[in-house]
């Protein structure tokens, strides 16, 4: 009795086992696809060498692909989404002074390759266009949580880098100073299983 | 703008037009070629202007309201070759459509590459460079003329968000302006320059409607400026009084005028954006 006890338990610890290994790796695997009212994007440029100025652009969208717990990414602003709460400031941006919309409309970041860097931290290289511009771009990219819930399965991450807008051609108040070359950008992308 | 900013973008166009020019009077005396220190003032000031916002301009351009340069350099190399043909000088008519035709073939905006919008840019430089400076009109009319205009477009520019364009327009207009006080102060003949002029001032005018798509400025406000030009001409050749230079160029500043204050009227109130 005790014998075919014991090999019931150990069938049921056999299936519980391989089933939660299915299941780890359907988690870790998947096209997921960024969720645009929970995604953001914000950037920080110097004013006049004083202040730091925020500003924020709200249409992310795209899709993020695990593959074997690697992350890739395919991410797209679109630039009118711009805002910095004054709408002068946003058309300002968004012409051809600095983005300009009219005639590159979005600004896209496409990854390559992803290497894990350590607990829930990927190094994630991959090419940035914006302003007509590409240039490669290696950002550290956390992730800030994955998760089943009433909303499916869901996936987060998270990143912060610095671009040097001249470089894509974007000079407008670099010299004067008026703004700063360097602008520090946050992006924080939220996505759901397709 | 500081004071830093406004030598540079435009006390450094003005004084190398200003240069070239007095310089072009004593290079160039012959009366058939005077035309060419003004035309070369104002082809290098442009660039000048345009290099000093952007840097030289590449071919193609990395964007496209860079068009508006290559387009008036494009014009400039034939209208550089106009007063060696002394007996062509008085093809005001077909110099004005040629160089629309360059104009039209060059300026490629963001959604005005149409055939009608090519078309359009055609008649545009035709009857803005005809209307600068018809063989009666006095010459100095041409440059206070383009003064006024690109002064205009240069505020629109800067209503629409879109300074580069304002201090290239603004730096042309303080051009056409010092060249208006060398004319009076030695007048030259300045056949030819109006065909320049014409294309800033349509080009101006097109770049910055292409660009303002969420019209701050109201589309006819970047037009009626040059329709002002045309009806100039007119009221001088339709004036039989001694004063109709003068009433030509008031009906000029009216459309100037009017182009501005609509547009303000039209506007809510400009909150400081960058310096």
């Amino acid at each position: 009795m005790l014998i075919l006890k014991s090999i019931a338990v150990a069938i049921v610890l056999l299936f519980s086992s391989a089933f939660s290994t299915q299941e780890s790796q359907e988690a870790s695997s998947g096209a997921f696809s960024i969720d645009i009212v929970h995604s953001t994007a914000i950037f920080r440029a110097h004013h006049l060498g004083a202040g730091m100025f925020y500003g924020r652009f709200n249409d992310v969208s795209g899709t993020i692909e695990l593959t074997e717990g690697l992350p890739s990414f395919i991410v797209s602003i679109a630039i009118d989404s711009v805002d910095t709460s004054n709408e002068k400031l946003d058309s300002h941006l968004e012409s051809p002074d600095f983005f300009n919309a009219v005639e590159f409309p979005t600004m896209t970041f496409t990854s390559a390759s992803a290497k894990k860097i350590g607990d829930e931290k990927y190094e994630v290289v991959g090419e940035i266009t914006m302003h007509g511009v590409t240039k490669p771009l290696t950002v550290l990219m956390k992730k800030t949580g994955q998760v089943t819930n009433r909303r499916g399965e869901m996936v987060g991450f998270e990143t912060e880098f610095t671009l040097t807008r001249s470089e894509f051609g974007m000079n407008y108040g670099v010299e004067s100073g008026a703004l700063s070359d360097n602008v520090k950008v946050i992006v924080a992308l939220e996505a759901a299983r397709k | 703008m500081n004071p830093a900013e406004i030598v540079q973008f435009i006390g450094i166009p003005v004084a190398v037009a200003t240069a070239i020019l007095m310089l072009s009077w004593w290079a160039l005396p012959a009366k058939h070629l005077q035309s060419l220190g003004a035309i070369i003032a104002v082809g290098v000031a442009t660039l000048v202007a345009f290099a000093l916002q952007e840097g030289l301009p590449s071919l193609p351009p990395t964007q496209q309201w860079h068009w508006l340069v290559l387009t008036v350099l494009a014009v400039f190399l034939f209208t550089c070759l106009y007063p060696f043909f002394q007996s062509l000088d008085n093809l005001v008519v077909l110099q004005a459509l040629i160089a629309g035709i360059i104009a039209s073939v060059f300026m490629q905006f963001p959604g005005q590459d149409s055939f009608l919008y090519r078309i359009c840019i055609l008649f545009l430089v035709f009857f803005v460079s005809i209307g600068l400076r018809r063989l009666k009109l006095p010459s100095w009319h041409l440059y206070i003329a383009s003064w006024s205009v690109l002064a205009c477009l240069s505020i629109l520019a800067l209503q629409a968000s879109f300074a580069k364009l304002a201090f290239f327009a603004g730096s042309m207009s303080a051009v056409a302006a010092a060249m208006f006080v060398l004319q009076i102060v030695k007048p030259k003949e300045t056949k030819s320059v109006q065909i320049l002029f014409g294309v800033l001032i349509v080009g101006c005018g097109m770049c910055g409607a292409a660009y303002d798509p969420s019209r701050a400025v109201p589309l006819f406000a970047w037009f009626l400026p040059m329709a002002g030009i045309t009806l100039a001409a007119v009221v001088y050749f339709l004036c039989k009084t001694k004063y109709k230079a003068a009433f030509s160029i008031a009906a000029l500043e009216l459309c100037v005028l009017f182009s501005v204050i609509w547009t303000f009227l039209q506007m809510t109130p400009n909150e400081e954006m960058w310096p």
